[in-house]
């Protein structure tokens, strides 16, 4: 293969290798060392022919080749800078109302209040809030670039909950190990096993009634697969396991609320929406301005090399010999 | 010619470069300074949610915009909530003449509840019932009671965490009753 071909080859897949960061910048292996070698390995032909355009390899034709390649350089660098430097990336679960300050980036991150229906219909949108900026509203499945930042907004596991006394009294719940220590929200951030299903899992407590209560996500698939007793819908439903402040289970302690509806257990009544409420996941990714930068200098360095080859070749044929090789040694 | 044309090509892309290298130190340390409860809400508007008082009307902490306000959230259960009420009580009692509004607001429970308590208590600042937290949520408490200071702007002053006694709300309500 043609010395120019080897490098437009390994600029193009060095190129890939860079975008495949915006397209899954959530994927881990892009901050580990065989990925920056990868970089390496396909910017090394790059690098090569460059030098060798430099001696007058190629003519004319080699040497704007050798320029338009700096830009796929430039893009393989922002790659391995964001690789190496790059942070990994960091999934924010916060309950409703709150506030995720993202300092350096400018951006602060409100999630929506939001209710048992938001919860249900699992349609609440992220706001970032940009200094000097109009504000973003982050609709769930969406994706913003800022910087060298990806800020995504995924749909995850929520229930909102109301615990009852045996007279209707409502309760306050705490959740003295989650996020926010006053929510009726859980983000279910751990996983139990049940069988050999992973469900997840969450815990909140009611002092009132000095009760520790688990709460175990089942999605309508669980549902199906489990002999609940209970009709699958197509809605997930919570299963909630009552224990003393002691931890111990206590009698009739074990109660599931499916649609919304009342569970009695433990001498409480829980009423559980399940549905789902976003994250907002944050990651590092290449800098979309040096990308503008090395895709603009690339494409307009190759339309310069290949002008370079029309114009010899059209000098040639005036001349008459044959083709011209712009790969001297092969 | 051909020397110092692929020179500056070479300086552009150094430079540019540098500046995308930079930037990720510069920004490395962007995610993850998190931190907690109400003190990190300083500066912030204060979040406000429509809810009722325990005699049934509607309230909501944006209606005392112009006065200073004292967020107090508690609950009947919480011991330390209810061994801090007689200072919250004389400190409204004695600087609402200069502006100073205390809101005790009730996290979780029914109004019925929070209303047989404050009674029973004899307070007289204002009492709401928050049954749905979405105050203790917002002002990211980290237990019960949380105090937040709240000044003439609508801007969180001060958020404390844990019982107070009276000589530190008053050090707390001070230098804003003063502005």
């Amino acid at each position: 293969m043609k010395r120019w071909v080897q490098a437009c080859l390994a600029s193009a897949l060095l190129v890939a290798a860079v975008f495949a960061e915006e397209i899954v910048p959530t994927w881990s292996g892009f901050h580990d060392w065989r990925y920056a070698a990868l970089l390496v390995v396909l910017a090394t032909p790059v690098l090569g022919y460059m030098g060798f355009a430099r001696k007058g390899g190629d003519g004319a034709f080699g040497g704007r080749c050798a320029i338009a390649l700096v830009g796929a350089l430039l893009i393989g660098v922002s790659g391995l800078a964001c690789g190496l430097l790059g942070p990994d990336s960091v999934t924010l679960a916060r309950v409703p109302g709150t506030v995720a300050p993202l300092p350096d980036l400018g951006v602060a991150a409100f999630f929506p209040t939001a209710d048992a229906d938001n919860v249900s219909r699992g349609d609440a949108g992220l706001i970032l809030r940009r200094r000097g900026a109009p504000s973003i509203t982050l609709a769930p499945g969406t994706r913003r670039f800022l910087g060298s930042y990806a800020l995504e907004s995924r749909l995850a596991h929520a229930a909102y909950v109301e615990v009852r006394d045996e007279r209707g009294g409502r309760l306050t719940i705490t959740q003295p190990m989650g996020s926010t220590f006053l929510s009726p929200v859980l983000l279910f951030p751990s996983n139990a096993t049940i069988g050999r299903r992973v469900l997840a899992a969450d815990s909140f407590a009611v002092p009132a009634a000095r009760r520790k209560i688990e709460a175990l996500y089942m999605s309508a698939r669980d549902l199906r697969g489990m002999r609940t007793g209970r009709q699958a819908g197509d809605r997930p439903a919570v299963l909630f396991v009552v224990n003393d402040d002691a931890g111990h289970l206590v009698p009739r302690g074990i109660a599931m609320s499916a649609m919304g509806g009342e569970a009695r257990a433990g001498g409480l009544l829980i009423r559980a929406t399940a549905g789902t409420y976003p994250e907002l996941i944050v990651s590092a990714v290449p800098a979309c301005a040096a990308l503008w930068l090395g895709g603009g200098w690339l494409a307009a360095g190759s339309l310069w090399a290949l002008a370079a080859v029309r114009f010899l070749a059209g000098d040639i044929d005036k001349e008459g010999p044959a083709l011209p090789q712009p790969d001297a040694d092969g | 010619m051909r020397a110092p044309f692929l020179l500056g090509i070479g300086a552009i892309a150094a430079l540019i470069i540098v500046v995308v290298v930079s930037g990720y130190f510069r920004e490395s340390g962007a995610v993850g300074a998190f931190g907690g409860g109400s003190a990190m809400l300083v500066g912030a508007p204060a979040a406000s949610y429509p809810v009722k008082r325990v005699d049934g009307s509607a309230d909501a902490v944006d209606r005392y915009r112009g006065r200073i306000v004292l967020v107090n959230l508690w609950a009947t259960w919480c011991t330390p909530c209810r061994e801090e009420m007689p200072a919250l009580d004389r400190l409204y009692m004695r600087e609402r003449a200069r502006g100073l509004v205390v809101l005790g607001i009730d996290q979780g429970e029914s109004a019925v509840t929070a209303a047989a308590f404050a009674r029973k208590a004899g307070v007289h600042y204002p009492i709401l019932a928050d049954e749905e937290q979405q105050y203790g949520g917002a002002y990211a408490a980290l237990g019960l009671p949380t105090s937040l200071l709240i000044d003439r702007q609508g801007r969180i002053a001060r958020g404390m965490d844990g019982q107070l006694t009276y000589v530190q709300m008053r050090d707390a309500v001070e230098p804003l009753l003063m502005k």
